[in-house]
């Protein structure tokens, strides 16, 4: 071959490879998905079913061809929604786990469930009593279930909380997602997200305060809280006790208080603009002794008409307001320490971070000397605003 | 002797080290450290980078004294060719099977994180691909992709991570020195593996232009790591806990998951942290396989390395294929480290003392 012939054999091969290369490489993708062949899960609910060992996983779906055609009809107003079409719809299968049920859907739905925008996980009751170790582990372990979606333990049936149609909003899982966005607006309910669920869970042993969620036919309220033993449920927290555990780990931003007023004529309401906790230890011995400084800041924001303020009445209504933090905390402390015997409050996290050698002592036996903790517990409450009106 | 006239700077030197030791460390860091020594995790990182410090002067004392020759050579010289002969191939093995692992690792993370049924023999080939492109062009070229990479990397990682702060609970730190000393002590050898990258230097000693820079080189790659890791570690405690931290397989990855860019513009920072990701993988991939190759080419005698090169790419590629899974993965990660102990501070230090005694090579460093 002249030098001139291996020139070109050596260009057209170096060109062979590079088409047969570019058909290789950009032909496609193994991850591609067409967005219009995926159904976006916004909630998961998990119920017992009555074969045993099986769970009922009701799976919130919304429906964007619906919302799409909505929006150009109905132009908001009010939340009526455009067309006749539900915008979400619930789809429920038995199943051995969350991915067993997402690939039984597999059987009835054309199209492929992605949980990448879920956002609420709710657990029914049955479920949370039995133990709620079993379901929980999916989202820790799969990448795909966002970590930021809320968590909640249902009073009765999950599905019942995933079917609920909310005037306000057309989504229930955006509508349930907001909803635990009002913290500033009430300390009443139990925050935070999968990610800190799991951490508490991690930490503390299968122990851990969880949101409520009590489910009517059209809306869900969420005061309150559940309280996890040992991954099972142990029982409920009432409104008042939640908000006294959240001032207690110092996680209130907002809410409000209603005590008598000082002449005796009616309501005054307090606004709680936010508030500081201070925890200490006092003593050791074979119980440790805390004590626990609250400091709420806040408004007045009525009262009954024909009562002045002055500084004796201030002073007056701070103390009414104190007094009635420091009951919803004391309500809530004895709750846990004599009814469900667990400690959520983070003390022991508290002794293992703050006192570590002290920790060691007590570690093993915790779950006995919890119980018999003493929480001395002062609250000042300082009145920061009074509106416009003496 | 030299097979490429190429010289790199000393700042480009330094890029070199960086990118290369921050490679899969930085995501398995504050697992292993949290399994160390728990919340103490983060003082793991500080002893750590002073040790490899310590322990990578024996590799800058060795590019020093024999600043014209790469490992193969002066192993020879010092010991004999029956004793550096079998010490040459033992660390071409070591680079190959290393550069395997950490194309392994970042297909592992790419599987579990973004591209979920992409096989993962297709992930680890159009990388080596592409290193293999790159790495046909010299030492040269190497270090100024490190050099324009370094800032594209460390830049949005720091400023990422930084987004976790206000959701971050610091008191996770906490407590401080709980853990024995003893404990500490071998924890610290956990943390030492992330930090190897350094024995490149072994290799590329000879193409360094001023080798008697050569500890600020190491001291400035090694500071900068060790500040890199213990910002991330900390941020990691601070988001999730060390429990939680402690059962990740990626926890550096996992946390991207949590955090949400303030303003709510960006809901989602997972594209940003696998391209960044990419990056780190790729210029830890670069800076190992060129090591290797060079390993060879000097070992051989050979004038043109670009051939081995190409020849080694099956060999990497089946080597990264042999774990079965992320657990089996991690496994050989922790027996390469060991291996990496014994490449990057034993056998230098070994060389070094005999050189010493038996009077060879420049001046003592």
């Amino acid at each position: 071959m002249s030098p001139f012939c291996k020139k070109i054999a050596r260009k057209s091969l170096f060109i062979f490879t590079a088409v047969f290369l570019a058909f290789v490489i950009l032909s496609g993708c193994w991850d591609y998905r067409d967005i219009d062949k995926r159904l976006f899960v916004g909630g998961v609910g998990i119920d017992k079913s009555q074969q045993p060992g099986r769970y009922n996983i009701s799976f919130l779906i919304p429906i964007v061809r619906a919302i799409a055609g909505g929006e150009g009809g109905g132009g908001g107003g009010g939340g009526g929604g455009g067309g006749n079409q539900k915008p979400v719809e619930v789809e429920s299968t038995v199943a051995d786990s969350i991915t067993d049920g997402a690939r039984n859907l597999a059987l009835r739905l054309n199209r492929d469930l992605s949980f990448e925008h879920m956002r609420v996980v709710v657990i029914g009751e049955d479920v949370a009593k039995s133990g709620v170790e079993p379901v929980i582990n999916p989202f820790m372990r799969q990448m795909e279930f966002n970590r930021r979606s809320r968590i909640a333990i249902a009073e009765g049936e999950a599905r019942k909380v995933m079917e609920i149609q909310p005037w306000v909003e057309k989504f229930p899982a955006l509508y349930l997602e907001s909803l635990f966005g009002n913290e500033s607006l009430s300390g009443k309910f139990i925050d935070g997200d999968l990610g800190d669920f799991l951490h508490q869970i991690h930490d503390f042993n299968g122990n851990a305060l969880v949101s409520k969620i009590s489910p009517d036919s059209q809306e869900v309220n969420i005061g309150g809280g559940a309280v996890l033993k040992h991954f099972k449920l142990a029982g409920w927290l009432t409104e008042e006790e939640a908000r006294g555990i959240n001032f207690f780990q110092g996680k209130i931003t907002g809410g409000n208080i209603t005590i008598d007023d000082p002449e005796g004529k009616g309501k005054v309401t307090f606004i709680i603009l936010r508030a500081h906790r201070q925890l200490q230890l006092t003593a050791d011995g074979p119980a440790p002794e805390f004590r626990l400084k609250v400091c709420v800041e806040g408004n007045i924001s009525d009262t009954t008409e024909g009562v002045s303020l002055n500084i004796h009445n201030e002073e007056v209504i701070e103390d009414l307001v104190s007094k009635e933090v420091k009951s919803e905390i004391l309500k809530g402390i004895s709750r846990l320490q004599q009814d469900y015997r667990v400690d959520v409050l983070k003390l022991g996290e508290y002794l293992h971070k703050y006192h570590p050698k002290l920790w060691k002592d007590y570690k093993d036996r915790w779950e006995d000397i919890f119980p018999d903790v003493m929480i001395s517990v002062a609250v000042t409450t300082k009145v920061k605003n009074i509106g416009v009106t003496k | 002797m030299l097979t490429n006239n190429d010289r790199i700077t000393v700042p480009q030197t330094v890029a070199l080290l960086i990118t290369t030791i921050l490679g899969t460390g930085i995501l398995s860091l504050p697992r292993n450290v949290a399994n160390a020594a728990g919340s103490d995790g983060w003082l793991l990182v500080l002893s750590g980078g002073v040790f490899a410090f310590v322990s990578s002067l024996i590799v800058g004392a060795l590019v020093k004294k024999f600043p014209q020759d790469t490992f193969i050579e002066y192993s020879q010289k010092v010991l004999g060719k029956i004793l550096g002969y079998p010490l040459g191939i033992i660390l071409i093995l070591y680079f190959t099977i290393l550069t395997a692992l950490t194309v392994r690792v970042f297909s592992e993370v790419m599987n579990a994180f973004m591209l979920i049924s992409t096989p993962r023999g297709f992930i680890i080939f159009t990388m080596l691909l592409l290193s293999v492109y790159i790495l046909r062009h010299g030492i040269e070229p190497i270090a100024r992709i490190g050099e324009i990479l370094l800032p594209i990397l460390i830049v949005p990682v720091v400023a990422m991570y930084l987004t976790a702060i206000p959701r971050a609970d610091f008191s996770e730190l906490l407590p401080f020195l709980n853990t024995p000393v003893k404990t500490l002590a071998l924890g610290t050898f956990q943390t030492v593996y992330s930090f190897f990258g350094f024995e490149v230097l072994l290799m590329v000693g000879p193409y360094i232009r001023s080798p008697g820079r050569v500890l600020w080189i190491l001291l400035v790659a090694i500071g900068s790591i060790t500040l890199i890791y213990l910002f991330v570690v900390i941020i990691v405690f601070a988001s999730i806990g060390v429990e939680d931290t402690r059962i990740l397989l990626w926890p550096s990855m996992s946390i991207i998951r949590t955090i949400m860019a303030p303003g709510g513009i960006f809901e989602r920072l997972d594209a940003l942290a696998m391209a960044l990701w990419t990056i780190a993988a790729f210029t830890t991939i670069n800076g190992m396989y060129y090591a290797g190759t060079l390993a060879v080419t000097h070992l051989t005698k050979a004038k043109e390395f670009k051939f081995f090169i190409t020849i080694m790419l099956p060999w990497v590629y089946l080597i990264s294929i042999i774990p079965e899974n992320p657990l089996d993965t991690i496994r050989w990660m922790q027996v390469a480290g060991v291996v990496g102990i014994m490449i990057a501070v034993i056998i230098p230090a070994v060389i070094l003392m005999v050189s010493i005694v038996r009077n060879k090579g420049g001046k003592t460093a």
